[in-house]
């Protein structure tokens, strides 16, 4: 047993000599091999350039006017022709569309009787309003009158009243007979208690006497209860007539103060005959000449028409815009987007191969949705002039001449004129930067940051909000360097660079690129260039 | 004794030996299976402060419902996941630790070799040699070796100083050669070795060389390997003496390293204890039996 234990503490000494002294002559070399190797560099200064891009873009003009009947037609329209095409330059009164002279007879015929018939409810709605006011006015007076005399019936207990007076003569009559009996029955008494009659005719005169007290009696009866009633019914209808008389003077009231009769006013049968008078007036000028016509000088920008399209109001037909108007870009935002732009912010429009310079000028809602609006920034010297006689100003984008030949194309059947002012039209629309970007394309934003101290690229980042910083320190080989993981706060970026807001300082060095994982911490070299 | 009522006191006898044996082997065995825990475990099981308590009574229900992170902060033998990475720290990751385990080398074998040696020639003098005021001069050794080792710190260090000796090897070397327990514990060895072995060697050789390496280290021999493994073992495990002499980190021994790692990298507290305890127990393994012969002979 002492030998196996001697030997065991002997192996296990060598076994650890060995190990100590393996790890003291090999350590530096494995740990060579051991340690993750990194590439790190000085957060930098700069602008971070981010793109965005964008969808469904579209230009507009604040000046555009848009040619349309701002009202919905029972009956369409026909269209017989379309004169000009998107980008066609127009003069102040140039035919733009001519619409069917029969449809447009029929629809001004339609208009006119529909006027005739609200002129006519009009009229009816002042006769049946005043009648009613007068039939209401009688009434209350009727009830009040109704009420006067009820009342005074009421106040005299309806003593007159032809029932009462039947019954009160009734009584007297009876009062009458009792009077007359009693009077006979006294003298009975003093001829039988002479002896002068028999006791049978003084009983027989007491019961007749008796029995026309009676009669009084009842008749008292009748007559109060016959007053009762009569009172009752009296307060009864006195109430009916008040209310009655309440009631129309409400009625009268309430159509004198709001003019309401039938659910109607006055005020809103005027306001329909103004309004089919100007409709009617709108019609006349545009579907009354059978041509739509150009106001002012400038570029059809939009067209929604074509031959043969019934137009039923409300959507708009032509859209022209002048030609000094300034024509924005209208960009789609998603929601809370707008956060991430600022105004009049510099930026570089990429459409296809082209790059306009821009900026920022604003958001506003089209159509439901946030849009960003961006606006042209014209070189000094390019400055966009207003159209001259001759219309014709040259531009540097040449792929205006694109979309305007779309434009021309649209114009089907037009004539020679109309296509050589489609052809002007495309001269002058080529002088906006924006003109050759086709409504629902696509473009790409690029928007230069300001001045940002700190800048680190986006393989530095751990995950979103991490960073690795690299440290040194004193360790038994000399300088050694070591990673600390560090939270920070991100402002914008692009897909290489990010920029540090908060949590690191421009003289701090990032991890930007390691060979194996690395924990806060950790030992790193430097050899990965 | 009757034959029953021994097998019982055998019976208690045993049981209260494994007792004991499980008692004090089991900080070793908890150090050396600790040593392969994941640093995360080590971190979870043997924090500091009552934090994970607080954290358990924050999202507990009730007062006694101590159960989840409570358990996990007890000593444990067997780790949730093996792993090497304290002994990849210690041996590669940090070489000062491998530094440190040869500066503990370096002073305890230098120590003890010289001390041995000086221990030797000095015990026999005191043991075998009549000279006038011997017993004074000894029993102020004794009186020395008696002392608390603090009250010797300042005079030593003072001396130290005054040689220009601070942060050198030198400051702790030469207290430590010049010990009095070496010279003390070796004369009670050589007191009882025969005078007539020793007259006889004389005869044979005048030498004092051939006296020590025939008669009195041959005789002394479980003595002075006891010598060699305590001292070696006491000085393996000094941390006051490089604490103070020694301001250059790189010359710290282990001892003064393991005591810092304790209190701020316990992850690997456990790997650099297990190499540090290894060279004391293989000593002690190989030369047990002369350790207990050696103290059973000096009579201490």
């Amino acid at each position: 047993m002492q030998v196996n234990k001697k030997l065991i503490a002997q192996r296990s000494a060598v076994i650890f000599l060995g190990v100590m002294l393996f790890f003291t002559f090999s350590s530096r070399t494995i740990l060579y091999y051991m340690t993750p190797k990194v590439t790190a560099a000085r957060p930098e200064s700069g602008y971070i350039t981010t793109t965005y891009s964008f969808g469904n873009v579209r230009t507009y003009s604040e000046d555009s006017f848009e040619l349309k009947l701002h009202f919905r037609l029972n009956q369409g329209i026909y269209i017989s022709e379309v004169l000009v095409g998107k980008g066609s330059t127009v003069r102040e009164g140039d035919p733009l569309i001519i619409f069917d002279k029969r449809s447009c007879d029929d629809l001004l015929d339609a208009k006119r009787r529909e006027l005739d018939a609200v002129l006519i409810e009009l009229s009816e709605f002042e006769k049946g309003f005043a009648d009613r006011i007068a039939q209401l006015e009688n009434e209350i007076e009727s009830c009040s009158k109704e009420i006067a005399k009820l009342d005074a019936s009421i106040e005299e207990n309806y003593v007159n009243d032809a029932q009462l007076v039947e019954i009160q003569h009734e009584i007297n009559a009876a009062q009458a007979d009792y009077e007359t009996a009693e009077k006979k029955h006294g003298e009975l008494l003093e001829l039988y208690e002479s002896g002068a009659v028999p006791k049978s005719e003084v009983d027989e005169s007491g019961t007749n006497l008796a029995r026309l007290k009676d009669r009084i009696q009842l008749a008292q009866e009748r007559y109060n209860r016959v007053q009762k009633q009569l009172l009752e019914q009296g307060l009864k209808q006195r109430d009916e007539l008040a209310k009655r008389k309440e009631a129309a003077r409400s009625d009268l009231k309430y159509m004198q103060d709001t003019g309401i009769y039938n659910g109607k006013t006055w005020v809103s049968i005027m306001k329909r005959v103004d309004e089919i008078k100007g409709q009617e007036l709108e019609l006349e000028s545009t579907v009354g000449t059978y041509t739509l016509t150009a106001p002012f000088d400038g570029v059809v920008t939009e067209i929604n028409a074509e031959k043969g399209m019934m137009y039923y109001g409300m959507d708009t037909l032509v859209t022209i815009r002048p030609y000094d108007a300034k024509t924005v870009l209208l960009v789609p935002l998603a929601d809370g987007q707008e956060e991430i732009f600022k105004e009049n912010t510099d930026c570089e429009i990429e459409y296809e191969e082209e790059k306009i310079r821009g900026k920022i000028a604003g958001f506003r809602k089209h159509e439901g949705r946030m849009h960003m609006v961006l606006e042209p920034v014209v070189e000094a010297g390019a400055e966009l002039g207003r159209g001259s006689e001759s219309g014709l100003e040259t531009g540097s984008n040449t792929r205006s001449g694109s979309v305007s030949d779309s434009g021309a194309g649209a114009g089907n059947g037009a004539g020679s004129g109309t296509e050589d002012e489609a052809g002007e039209g495309r001269s002058r629309h080529e002088s906006s930067p924006f003109a050759g970007i086709r409504d629902g394309s696509y473009i790409r934003i690029n928007i230069k940051s300001e001045f940002i101290r700190t800048i680190v690229p986006n393989s530095a980042f751990v995950s979103q909000d991490k960073v690795y910083v690299l440290k040194q320190r004193m360790g038994f080989w000399g300088e050694e360097y070591y990673v600390v993981e560090r939270q920070v706060m991100t402002g914008t970026g692009n897909e290489y660079v990010t920029q540090i807001t908060e949590g690191l300082s421009p003289d701090e060095t990032v991890v930007t690129g390691w060979d194996r994982k690395i924990s806060s911490g950790m030992r790193v070299m430097l050899p990965l260039k | 004794m009757a034959p029953g009522a021994a097998v019982v006191t055998r019976v208690i006898r045993y049981a209260l030996i494994v007792i004991l044996a499980a008692v004090f082997f089991f900080p070793v065995a908890a150090t050396i299976t600790n040593s392969f825990m994941t640093v995360t475990e080590i971190g979870e099981r043997y924090a500091s402060g009552n934090q994970d308590i607080q954290a358990f009574v924050q999202t507990g229900e009730g007062e006694n419902t101590q159960v989840g992170k409570i358990v996990k902060k007890s000593v444990s033998l067997i780790p949730l996941r093996i792993t090497l990475s304290q002994y990849y720290t210690v041996l590669i990751e940090e070489y000062k630790y491998l530094n440190m385990f040869w500066n503990s080398v370096k002073l305890s074998a230098g120590i003890t070799v010289l001390h041995v040696f000086i221990a030797i020639i000095t015990a026999y003098v005191f043991a075998k040699v009549e000279f006038r005021g011997r017993d004074i001069i000894f029993f102020i050794y004794i009186v020395v070796m008696m002392m608390p080792f603090q009250v010797t710190l300042l005079p030593n260090y003072i001396l130290v100083r005054s040689l220009n000796l601070l942060d050198t090897y030198y400051s702790i070397l030469l207290p430590g050669i010049f010990a009095p327990f070496g010279v003390f514990l070796m004369r009670q060895f050589m007191k009882y070795i025969p005078d007539e072995m020793i007259e006889a060697a004389v005869l044979e050789s005048d030498s004092v060389k051939d006296l020590f390496i025939t008669v009195i280290i041959p005789m002394a021999k479980p003595g002075i390997i006891a010598l060699t493994v305590l001292t070696f073992a006491e000085n393996w495990n000094m941390v006051e003496q490089p604490l103070i002499y020694l301001s250059d980190a790189l010359k710290h021994p282990l001892s003064l390293a393991l005591n810092s790692i304790i209190k701020s990298n316990n992850a690997i507290a456990f790997a650099g204890s297990v190499i540090y305890m290894m060279p004391i127990i293989i000593l002690f393994l190989y030369f047990e039996e002369y350790i207990i012969q050696g103290l059973e002979n000096s009579k201490l």
